[in-house]
């Protein structure tokens, strides 16, 4: 396995007598997403700062593909540079939303003003902003702040991306359009991303890892599916708190409760597979006549009604689709799978999946390159294709 | 690699009240906090000497300084000019009005232009344009910096891989330099006519007589001096405003807008001060 890109060791952090990080040891490997989980106060800002050069830490070490470096600086020395994506995104309110976005191409490149404006507005292109270059910050919404704080990050091209709870202040959707945002880009642009937040689940479907911090230390490191199997009291009540609630509330089930079931499942069928997604559509699902925040007995019964197998679904929000199917043979779970897939996507492709992963006990994925990634449609079909469905 | 050595207390903390209650002195004997008080103001005298040391050398290498200097200039200057000239006028009616009643009993009224001539010159004008423009621009250079502080502007500035000192800081003391001499100069010559609105055409001294005066009290030396006075000024009251600006969350005892609050008041008393006191030292040095 090579080299981590950014490996942190014993970091330590106080301010006066208050012990913020007390010995932060985190992995996080080259064009993944790692969310960085934890209470209020724990520390998870200040980390990132420590990352960022804001915060000089009092011991420990901060590796960048295995040499020493920390913010901006390290760019210097060769080693990758990051961007920093404020809570508040700090954009400077006397400049336009070009200006903004100008300032590091202007002042740490040699980029001259008329290239820069020309680069600037071509990714104001690919964020969709393309009508806000004149505008200052307290002219734009909220989302469209975020978008152009994100352009700033992005324009200098960095290989790591640092995000302080990206979608504080935002809406449930503006949230979620927030993470689709920061998984398409991470994408197209390739960088390595780490996110403090603590939108759950939302965050999760975007993860390729999960850190929980607490008492200043990282005391979970996994796949968001591996929170799951977690037996911590207090993980367990940070991180499910919420979701189960949410749950209840929408009459959805979460993804505990589903795995629950198929116990259930397993003893009257041979083949199954649990799968959850993320579309970059609203409501998944509505051609199946599927409301959001569809009730679980409405969902099952509008997917049995073009279902041959055995199917369950359920819904975390109205981007968040996830179904499991049982089946006699692998092939027709297969079948029913990619069929599944198809109609909540848009009803011919998989084009608008942009998380996509088996979460079935009795799965075993192909040897992909990165199994956490985000698949593209084509690997989907091709990791599909490949998946060997186990018996029970 | 080594691991990092434990490094000096962070310009940053979680919030300024956090740095201040770690720094809030616990002992309570006289003495040890008259000590303590000593080390603490030589502490932030070192803090500043360096806060300006890093700016002037933040200039080198800095990108497009003529402009952003020329942006800070007029930013200083021009925003001040009609503060200045109002109370450059009436400054220059009281000296007048008052100058001429106190030669008048000496029989010395013809004295009334080099009298304006050298209370402005080279003592009332570089201060009080100094004070004008401290609270002018000073204390909206403290108020603007502390909100970028805290809005975490400076530390974007920083991630971005920009010396925040130089991109924020140099341009304005550079212009300040430029900025307060041409200040100070506007400040003479509105008041001389102020002086000569008071002295000639309200109380009926003649108007030849007021301006050879004027023109022989008009050295180089008085010129040259109140000029210098206002470069030290002008420099100095920057400096300070802009420290405090700059490191609002570090010398705040309460945050968010209170704590630019403090910033700006400290930043326009300081400054207040330092202009009074370097101007008794140089008057001193001078004379």
């Amino acid at each position: 396995m090579g080299t981590p890109f950014l490996q942190i060791r014993g970091l330590k952090k106080s301010f006066g007598s208050r012990t913020v990080l007390d010995g932060v040891d985190l992995t996080v490997e080259r064009g993944s997403i790692t969310t960085i989980m934890g209470k209020s106060g724990i520390g998870k800002s200040v980390l990132l700062k420590c990352i960022a050069d804001i915060y000089q830490p009092d011991a420990g070490e901060i590796l960048i593909e295995g040499k020493p470096g920390r913010g901006a600086k390290c760019h210097a020395e060769g080693v990758p540079r990051m961007s920093y994506l404020f809570q508040g995104n700090a954009l400077f309110d006397s400049m336009t939303a070009m200006d903004n976005v100008a300032l590091p191409l202007v002042e740490t490149t040699r980029t001259r003003p008329r290239a820069a404006r020309e680069q600037v507005l071509a990714l104001f292109q690919q964020l969709d902003l393309g009508n806000v270059a004149d505008q200052y910050p307290n002219q734009m919404s909220g989302g469209m702040q975020k978008r152009v704080a994100l352009a700033r990050a992005l324009i200098s091209q960095p290989q790591l991306i640092l995000f302080d709870e990206p979608t504080t202040g935002l809406d449930p959707q503006r949230k979620n359009s927030v993470f689709t945002m920061i998984a398409d880009f991470q994408r197209k642009f390739d960088f390595t991303a780490v996110i403090v937040s603590h939108d759950i689940p939302e965050v999760l479907f975007i993860s390729d890892q999960v850190d929980w911090m607490d008492a200043g230390k990282i005391r979970f490191v996994g796949h968001p599916t591996d929170l799951e199997q977690v037996r911590d009291p207090a993980l367990l009540d940070f991180v499910y708190h919420r979701n189960e609630l949410l749950s209840e509330l929408a009459g959805q089930k979460g993804r505990t409760a589903l795995f629950a079931d198929w116990s259930d499942l397993q003893r009257s069928y041979d083949y199954f597979v649990v799968a959850s997604c993320a579309t970059e559509r609203r409501r998944p699902g509505a051609e199946l006549g599927l409301r959001r925040f569809v009730s679980y007995r409405e969902a099952v019964a509008a997917v049995a009604a073009i279902s041959r197998q055995h199917s369950d679904v359920y819904f975390l929000d109205e981007r968040h689709f996830g179904f499991a199917i049982a089946g006699a043979s692998p092939e027709a779970v297969q079948e029913e799978a990619e069929g599944l897939l198809r109609a909540v996507s848009d009803g011919s492709n998989l084009r608008n999946i942009t998380r996509y992963h088996w979460g079935a006990r009795a799965y075993k994925l192909p040897d992909v390159a990165n199994p956490s990634a985000l698949w593209t449609l084509e690997e989907n079909a091709e990791i599909l294709a490949n998946t060997q469905i186990l018996p029970k | 690699m080594e691991p990092l050595k434990p490094s000096a207390p962070d310009r940053l903390g979680p919030t300024a009240a956090d740095d201040v209650v770690a720094s809030e002195p616990t002992c309570r004997n006289p003495i040890e906090r008259l000590g303590e008080f000593s080390i603490r103001s030589v502490n932030e005298l070192g803090d500043f000497s360096v806060f300006i040391a890093k700016s002037l050398c933040a200039l080198i290498g800095l990108r497009a300084s003529l402009t952003k200097i020329s942006r800070a200039v007029f930013e200083l200057g021009v925003r001040c000019v009609p503060i200045i000239v109002t109370v450059g006028c009436f400054t220059g009616l009281i000296i007048g009005l008052q100058g001429y009643r106190t030669l008048a009993r000496f029989g010395s009224e013809s004295a009334l232009g080099s009298t304006v001539a050298l209370a402005l010159v080279n003592g009332l004008a570089p201060v009080l344009a100094a004070l004008m423009v401290v609270g002018q621009s000073g204390s909206a250079l403290a108020a603007e910096l502390g909100i970028q502080r805290n809005s975490e502007q400076i530390d974007a500035i920083e991630t971005m891989g920009i010396n925040p000192l130089g991109y924020l800081i140099a341009p304005r003391l550079v212009a300040s330099l430029v900025a307060f001499p041409i200040h100070t100069a506007l400040f003479d010559v509105v008041g001389i006519i102020g002086g000569y609105f008071s002295g000639v055409l309200l109380l009926g001294q003649q108007s030849g007589v007021y301006w050879q005066n004027v023109f022989d009290a008009l050295k180089p030396d008085n010129v040259g001096g109140g000029l210098v006075k206002s470069l030290i000024f002008g420099f100095g009251v920057t400096a300070i405003c802009a420290f405090e600006g700059y490191n609002t969350h570090r010398r705040s005892t309460e945050a968010g807008a209170r704590g630019v609050s403090q910033s700006t008041t400290r930043a326009v008393v300081y400054s207040s001060i330092a202009v009074l006191a370097l101007d008794y030292l140089i008057t001193s040095v001078q004379h």
